[in-house]
């Protein structure tokens, strides 16, 4: 076991191009599940690929434990990653798939059969052992690559959107399964995904990427409650929090005929209003919408509609599921808490 | 569609082509027609040269197997066919062996010039062989590769490389990067890697590959009897000279026209799973 250290890490692929990962300072714990997501293109799969030694490092320095180990190999850096395509060895049952690493290191026959006996036991596939990678389900397959990392019992495990190419009902299956699993063993895990639903739910850690640059790193719970700049508190939370420009007069922005209180921002300056869709409630007064949909969830339901002012901009609110609300109806909410960000490209936090 | 239909689609995907009724009847009726030349050929191969030029005789009246019991005893005979034989499988070997690695390196890794490299080994394949006549003949006299089946054999590399590299890439590109990255996390050095998970799984493409050199290098006429004279002539310059003051023999010439296509048939029978999953694969 093992915490991984980051330190100034940065690729560049093309010299003097921007760089695909820029500076990264970032620790990851000893046990800890930390989940890097992103948009495309935000460098998350490339951190975990200069972890994971296949792509060098231009930059800066990487640990794990004590040992630097950026200019290591692959091999000796003592990590198990696990691909979104599994990349099992097709023509390898799945016992010798499994099995195949420690034979390379040189363990013991009988070791090894011990060793992907617990593994299949511990991840069902006990029955499936000694069949080939084609016979087996997309389910069954992810947890094959999944045991194949847990033989090696390596410091860090590494995962590269392993649930990408499950369908949506297993995925969320697979999601817990992988989360407990890895509370189980207690290993230092590094996971890779661009769904923000499942950072939420698996991570310990959850750190936000963006262009290469490392957005802000937390407890899923404090991302969400207090994102460090507008991107984060668009990108976390489901539907997606209301990000509104405005101008400060008289220590408000007036949206959709409703002066929304912010206590930042001198009067004249430019902001940003964030309002999450579960922060707003009906009421008699307050911003103006306009009902285009209603998605009706049983719990609860979503109105999308649009400002009804000079912007006419989208926005979502949640309200409760008996209300009545229908297209075409115009209602007032009122924020109960709002966050306020800067409005130059970095969007920093106000309050 | 109702559901039924579509569980069916699912199971048997060629059902979903309508099926003539009497297509089974069409494919022997086209078979027949194809395999008339090979049938007369394997029909002249056991009759007398006297009855084959005697006229029109479907059932032959004769049989005789001196055709064949000439071609297996005499050495000019059997020592050409050996020869080919010889040349064809050391050019398959030899082709594949080199084309792998470069096959490797064109789909994985990207260097200064690679496109052009690559597309620059299809244009060794748009001169008529002729071309390289005189150069290969003058080189191989010079260092003396003249008449020896390894001559040939490298000869025919020329053909059979750019075409190896180019089947080979297209199945090696078929293979996810990610095997190859799990194989280095595993610990596996780049040779070990290739020998023991890499080649297993693109054996078939290797097999159709193997194939196609074997035939192309099988079938050359120009260059192999150009370069060559009386130690490792092939068996198609041997079938150009049979016209001897005695006349042609036609029982020969068409028994050494039947063993001359048992090899193809030999290959085929072996890859013919592999050609197929090779059309849905690379690039043959």
């Amino acid at each position: 076991m093992a915490n991984v250290i980051f330190k100034n890490a940065s690729r560049v692929y093309t010299p003097g191009a921007k760089p695909a990962v820029s500076e990264l300072n970032l620790t990851v714990n000893d046990g800890e599940f930390l989940v890097l997501v992103g948009p495309s293109g935000c460098g998350k799969s490339t951190t975990l690929r200069m972890l994971a030694g296949l792509e060098p490092v231009d930059g800066g320095s990487i640990f794990i434990g004590d040992r630097d180990i950026t200019g290591v190999a692959p091999k000796d850096r003592d990590i198990a990653m696990v691909f979104q395509n599994y990349a099992l060895y097709p023509h390898m049952t799945v016992a010798a798939n499994m099995g195949f690493a420690l034979q390379i290191a040189g363990v013991a026959k009988d070791e090894i059969r011990r060793r992907v006996q617990d593994a299949a036991k511990l991840l069902d596939l006990e029955e499936y052992l000694e069949r080939k990678p084609k016979a087996l389900s997309g389910g069954q397959r992810q947890r094959v690559a999944m045991g194949r990392a847990i033989v090696r019992e390596p410091q860090v495990f590494l995962m590269d959107e392993p649930l990408s190419n499950l369908d949506a009902k297993l995925r969320v299956q697979t999601r817990t399964q992988i989360a407990a699993l890895q509370r189980r063993l207690g290993v230092t895990t590094v996971y890779v995904t661009h769904d923000q639903v499942e950072a939420m739910t698996m991570g310990d850690r959850v750190a936000v990427l963006k262009d290469g640059f490392l957005q802000q790193v937390d407890t899923p719970r404090n991302l969400y409650e207090n994102p460090a700049n507008a991107f984060v508190a668009g990108f976390i939370g489901s539907p997606a929090m209301n990000l509104l420009e405005g101008t400060v007069t008289d220590g408000g922005v007036v949206i959709g005929g409703f002066k929304v209180p912010v206590e930042k921002g001198t009067n004249g300056s430019k902001i940003i209003v964030g309002m999450r869709p579960e922060h707003m409630d009906m009421s008699s007064q307050g911003i103006e919408v306009k009902v285009n949909l209603v998605e009706e969830l049983g719990s609860d339901a979503y109105v999308h509609g649009t400002i009804a002012d000079a912007s006419a901009k989208d926005i979502t609110v949640r309200i409760a599921s008996n209300s009545g609300v229908k297209l075409g109806d115009k209602i007032f909410v009122k924020p109960n808490r709002v966050l306020v960000f800067d409005s130059d490209a970095e969007g920093r936090r106000l309050n | 569609m109702t559901s039924t239909t579509t569980t069916k689609g699912v199971l048997s995907p060629r059902k979903k082509k309508a099926s003539l009724p009497w297509s089974g009847l069409m494919f022997w009726i086209i078979i027949a027609i194809w395999m008339i030349p090979v049938a007369w050929l394997v029909l002249m191969s056991i009759r007398p040269s006297a009855d084959i030029l005697a006229g029109l005789e479907i059932i032959p009246s004769r049989i005789t197997f001196d055709g064949y019991i000439t071609f297996l005893s005499k050495d000019i005979w059997y020592g050409a066919y050996l020869n080919s034989l010889t040349y064809s499988t050391l050019n398959t070997v030899m082709s594949v062996t080199v084309a792998l690695p470069a096959a490797y390196a064109f789909s994985r890794f990207s260097f200064a010039g690679d496109k052009h490299l690559f597309f620059w080994l299809l244009t060794n394949r748009m001169a008529p062989a002729a071309v390289f006549l005189l150069p290969f003949f003058n080189m191989y006299k010079a260092v003396g590769l003249f008449d020896t089946n390894l001559g040939v054999a490298i000869a025919h590399m020329l053909f059979n490389v750019p075409l190896a590299v180019w089947i080979l890439e297209g199945f090696i590109s078929g293979i996810p990067r990610e095997v190859d990255e799990t194989a280095a996390i595993d610990g596996y050095s780049l040779p070990r890697f290739f020998i023991k998970i890499f080649l297993p799984m693109i054996r078939s493409g290797i097999g159709v590959t193997a194939f196609f050199c074997f035939m192309f290098s099988w079938v050359e006429l120009l260059i192999a009897r150009t370069i060559t004279s009386t130690e490792a002539k092939p068996i198609s310059a041997a079938m150009t000279r049979t016209v001897t003051s005695g006349g042609l023999d036609w029982t020969l010439l068409s028994t050494a026209g039947v063993m001359t296509i048992l090899p193809g048939i030999l290959a085929i029978w072996f890859v013919r799973k592999y050609i197929a999953k090779g059309f849905a694969l690379g690039r043959v």
